[in-house]
Order: structure tokens, then sequence, then C-alpha cells
């Protein structure tokens, strides 16, 4: 991984929530274990209705701000309000917060319905409210009829919509969902990714959701935090953070890029000729001759044997059919990667081996300062 | 592993099974037979005889009050103390388990005497009552059922505490943070998931407890004193000074039934919560 440099090329484009609309605000927070910083200074304002995802490497500190918020633990400093309402002294129980968990933390001890009954229970609501409420929950994720049933004897997905049903049944202020789906094979985690999505929205849930697939914090967010060693690297809608990552971090840790360092050898003004170890390349900047610098590329921009002023020349090392597009590494130095990702099926005269020209369109670099 | 590869393992049980049925299957059914037999026919009339007597009936019932009060009070101290020992780590851990095991090192003999001293008109429990106030002066415990409790707390208090704070290591964490999360505060959290979720081991330890105690003969005889009369002394009486085989078998199988009945009976809540 590189060193963090300063963005360049990318620009954030947050859509921050307004003051007006904020619903969930985290100023300041910091939290320690041990004498070792996980989170630091940490603000985020998020809008009501939002889904908003916390992606980062474990031990960025994803899991502690959301404890933090469900008020399993406490910050060192910091305020944490929801709606308004100053929540960073109150005990979970009285927080309003709804958590999903890893495990799922079911109760085993009682019933699929005892156990979506449990909030409301807790909060000495009127039986038949209480009743037409669970009924109405399990119907949402599709359980109606498996109330009587002892949460051990159900697969992993249904006991993954119990406990999204337990949570959702008392109406959180917010949703925490920590990791619920990696527990999950594949096929399923995508059909419950969905699920869980559309529930959420029908609902009208603010959500906040930890992981650290970033396939899946693409699908399934309105905004993406992109977390690292405690801090928010980049805060923006998937596409963006996709299309354009702030730091050399975000770049490696949302989707997959060529990657080539180099020197900023001439330029002017408005476009510069950097030196990489697979060759001269084009991008626009204007930093000054001898500057470190990250040339990236998203791998479906990149083309092979067009037409291009500069092309690099690259020899294809392996390259993979998978169906719908073919992925393409070419040989390069030992810490960058160039890599291409074309529609369709693999061009008759590519093998491994063979060289081909490399290119891309110029608005399609993506440009960090090595630091 | 397939069954038939256990057959060979199988085969491994056989010398328990047999030293098991030589000194417990045996013994045990010449003690019920003993009982049933008078004068070379069966017959129930040793029980009845037995428990028509008013002085028999008052013995079987401090037997079962002080198995019981025993058993509730190891419960009560029991569980804090395994709850500690379950999210303790480290150092304190390993010294509340020392706290908790070291003491079985020693002899019953020898901690049974132990609080004959500390039970006694002068001794440390005494003045420490009177100094603090409690008492305006020293209270006879020693030979009373409250200083015989006092001690056989102090010896069976493990026994309690480690099968509660085995169920409990195995409760995850997140299940009282889900509670929470879900509005329920400290009190019914308590009630409504750590109570029923260690409830297994709570049972197992009752179990065992007051198995223990109903059976105790050392103790209730050293710390309870001559008139303290109970079913365990009854029995040594009856095989030893009396020399009546038939009562002592009767006095046996009536205990063994009344522990067979309170195992049973934690068995079955046990199963019942569906948490066997």
């Amino acid at each position: 991984m590189p060193e963090l440099g300063s963005p360049a090329a990318a620009t954030r484009r947050d859509d921050t929530p307004t003051s007006h609309n904020t619903y969930v605000e985290l100023v300041d927070v910091s939290k320690g274990f041990g004498g070792t910083a996980v989170l630091r200074a940490f603000s985020l304002a998020i809008a009501r209705r939002e889904f908003i995802t916390l992606l980062g490497p474990s031990g960025c500190g994803k899991t502690t701000l959301l404890r933090l918020i469900a008020g399993l633990i406490r910050p060192d400093s910091g305020t944490i309000r929801v709606g308004g309402r100053d929540l960073t002294a109150l005990p979970a129980h009285r927080r309003n917060v709804g958590i999903v968990f890893q495990s799922y933390a079911l109760f085993p001890h009682l019933s699929v319905w005892e156990n979506v009954a449990f909030g409301l229970r807790a909060r000495r609501v009127e039986r038949a409210h209480i009743a037409r409420e669970v009924d109405g929950a399990l119907d949402m994720v599709r359980l109606r009829g498996l109330g009587d049933r002892a949460v051990r004897s159900l697969s992993g997905g249904q006991q993954q919509r119990v406990s999204l049903a337990r949570a959702i049944v008392t109406k959180p202020a917010v949703m925490l969902l920590d990791e619920p789906f990696s527990a999950l094979d594949r096929k399923l985690r995508e059909t419950m990714q969905i699920e869980t999505r559309q529930i959420l929205r029908r609902i009208g849930a603010t959500a906040i959701f930890v992981t650290h697939d970033q396939e899946e914090a693409l699908v399934m967010s309105d905004r993406v935090v992109v977390m690292n060693q405690g801090r928010a690297e980049q805060i923006g809608a998937p596409k963006s953070v996709y299309a354009a990552p702030a730091t050399p971090f975000v770049l490696g840790f949302v989707g997959q890029a060529t990657r080539l360092r180099g020197t900023v050898e001439s330029g002017d003004g408005r476009m510069m000729l950097v030196r990489t170890e697979s060759g001269a390349v084009s991008v626009p900047g204007s930093f000054a001759p001898g500057t470190r610098v990250l040339v990236a590329v998203r791998p479906e921009r990149v083309r092979v044997n067009e037409a291009s002023d500069l092309p690099l020349k690259a020899i294809v090392r392996d390259f993979a059919f998978l169906g719908s597009k073919t992925h393409v590494m070419f040989e390069s130095a030992a810490d960058d990667v160039l890599m291409a990702e074309l529609p369709g099926a693999p061009p008759e005269e590519m093998r491994s081996g063979s060289e081909v020209a490399v290119s891309w369109p110029v608005e399609a670099t993506l440009l960090f300062k090595l630091g | 592993m397939k069954v038939s590869d256990t057959r060979g393992y199988s085969l491994l049980v056989l010398p328990a099974t047999v030293y098991l049925a030589l000194v417990f299957v045996v013994p045990l059914a010449m003690l019920i037979v003993g009982s049933l037999i008078v004068d070379g026919a069966p017959t129930l009339q040793s029980y009845t005889r037995y428990l028509g007597d008013a002085h028999n009936r008052a013995t079987v019932w401090t037997t079962v009050r002080y198995a019981f009060l025993s058993s509730l009070l190891c419960l009560v101290l029991g569980y804090p103390f395994a709850r500690l020992m379950a999210r303790a780590t480290g150092m304190t851990q390993a010294l509340l388990f020392a706290a908790l095991l070291l003491p079985l090192s020693l002899s019953l003999m020898v901690r049974a005497f132990g609080w004959t001293i500390l039970l006694s008109r002068e001794g440390p429990l005494n003045l420490l009552l009177v100094w603090l106030g409690v008492v305006d002066q020293p209270i006879r415990l020693l030979f009373t059922e409250t200083g015989l409790i006092l001690g056989t707390l102090s010896i069976k208090l493990p026994l309690m505490i480690l099968p509660i704070y085995v169920v409990l290591k195995t409760i995850p964490e997140e299940l009282g943070q889900a509670g929470a999360s879900l509005g329920a505060g400290p009190v019914y959290r308590f009630f409504k998931l750590d109570l029923p979720l260690a409830m297994p081991g709570m049972l197992a330890g009752f179990a065992l407890v007051f198995s223990q105690c109903a059976a105790a003969y050392v103790l209730p005889t050293l710390l309870g004193g001559a008139r303290y009369l109970i079913m365990s002394k009854a029995i040594v009486d009856s095989y030893l000074i009396l020399q009546a085989g038939t009562v002592g078998s009767t006095i046996s199988v009536l205990l063994l039934l009344i522990v067979v009945a309170v195992i049973a009976a934690t068995g079955v809540a046990t199963r019942r919560r569906g948490m066997a």
C-alpha cells in the first residue's frame, strides 16, 4: 500500500447532509483501548432515512463506532446526537437504537415469536399491540408461521431474518448492522443484502451498516464511509467513491485498479508526462517535475490495442474469461499493477506472453501525489 | 466416525462397567431387597412403620430442610460469584479460581473442626458480632442449624459455583447487549435473560449441593451436634448401634428416593426450558 498522499485529481463529492436534515451526528468522537487510539476525533453527519456504510479493514474502528452509537461503550471524548438529542451519556437501553449482530445474538431460551416480542415486552407495550406488531414484523421478513419454532432450529438466513425483525419491531431511531451477512454463503448473502435493503427502505429506517466487503458496501449504501486507522478516508456516494477515490487507500480498498508509480518529467501546465516502470504516460495535471505520483485507472476504462497518443507496451501475463467480461493482467514492476477488464470474450489474438498496446482515456486517469 | 468403528472402543467401557456393577449396583440391590423383605416375605411394612413415627418424620423433614436451605443459600451466594468469575479476565479470574478451589485441597474433617472453633462461644465469629453490635453478648452458634448451614455453605459453594460458571461462560456477551439495545433495562435483563439463561447451571448446582447435603454425615455431626437428627445419622445409628439392618436399609432407600426425586425434578425443569 503506498503512503497516504494528499488527494490531487480526486475531489470529494460528499452530498453531506446540510444542517437542517442531519439526523445522526457524531462530533469529534474519540475512543482508545489500553492507550491505543481506535477512533480519532471522528465526525460524521447522517441524514434521516439514509443508508450509510462504514467500510474498512479490520481494526479500522468501524465496529467501535457502531458500539459507541449503540451505547455499548462510551467515547473518551466527543458527542453523539440522534434527532437532536444528545445520547452520549445515555445507557444502551435508553437510546432506541436497534442492532443486528454478526452472530445474530438471538435469545436461545425464547421462541422466534418471543424473540421478536422481547423489545416490546421490555417496554411494557400493551399485549394486543405486541401481537399485532410482532406478526407484522414476522410477515415483513417472511417468517410468518415460524413463530413457535425454537431459534436453534432455523437456518442461518432465517436466524438473520429473526434478528432483523426483532430490531425493527421496536421502531428504532437508528438501525445498526454489524456485518450481518458475513456468516452466510455467497448466494444467500446476495439475497439477504437486497431483501434487508428493501425492508429498511420500506420502514424508512436510518441505517448504519458495517462491513469489510467493498462490494457489499457499494451495493447497499446511499453513502459509504471508507475508514482507515480510526479516520474517514472518504465519505461519498458509492459511485463517487469508486470513480474518484480521494486517497490511494480508498483506491486500493474499493474496487480494483491499474496502479503505476512514477515521476513527473515535464508538463505544459495542463498535461504532464509521467515516467513509470511500464513506460511514459500523459496525464492531466501540473505538478513540478520530479514529483512522485501514483497514476491509476479503473480496469474497465483500460483499452487494449486501440489507437492512442501514447500507449504503453505491455505483455499479457494472464487472462480470465468471466462470461460477460474478460480480466487481463499484464507484466508490471513489482509494486505496480497493470490490468484491464474488457467487455465480452478475450480478443482472438490474445495469448499469455503476447505484447499489446494499453491505453485509456485521459479523463479516466486518477492521480495521487505520493508523500 | 462410522458406527462400526465405535464397536472396538465400546469394549473400553467394560472394566468401568464391571467395577461399578460390583461396588454400586449389587450393594444397592441388596439394600433395596433388604428393606423390602421382612421375615422372608416381601412387604412395605418397614417403610410404613418408619414413616408412621412422628419422630422419624421429623428426621426426614430436618434432612430435607437442611439440604434445601443450604442449596438455596449456596445458589443465592454462588450466582454472583460465578458471574463475576465468568466476566473476569487474567489475574482477577485466576485469583477468583484460587479462592474457590484452594479450600477444596483441605480435608473435610480439618475444615469442619475449623468451623467448630469459628462458631464457638469465644470464637472469632461471636467476637465480630459483639464488636459490630449485632448482639450484646456471645450467642450460641455451634450445634445450631444456623451454624451448621454457615459451615456447609463454605464447603459446598464450589459445587454450586462451578456449574453456573460453566454455563455462564457459554452465553455470548452479545445477548445482553441485544437485550439492552431492545430497550430492556438491567433489572428486566436480569430476570428475562440472565437468570433463564443461567438456569441449567443453577439447577445442576442445586441438584449437586442438595444431594451432597442430604447425604452429609460429618458436617451435621460436628457442627449440628448430637441432637440434630438427620437421616444419615439415623442410618449409621441403625446399623452400628441398634444393629437394625432392615431399618438402616429402609432409611437409606428413602434418602436415595428423596435425592433422586430432586435430581429428576431439576432434570425435568432443565429439559422443559429446552436448554438440556
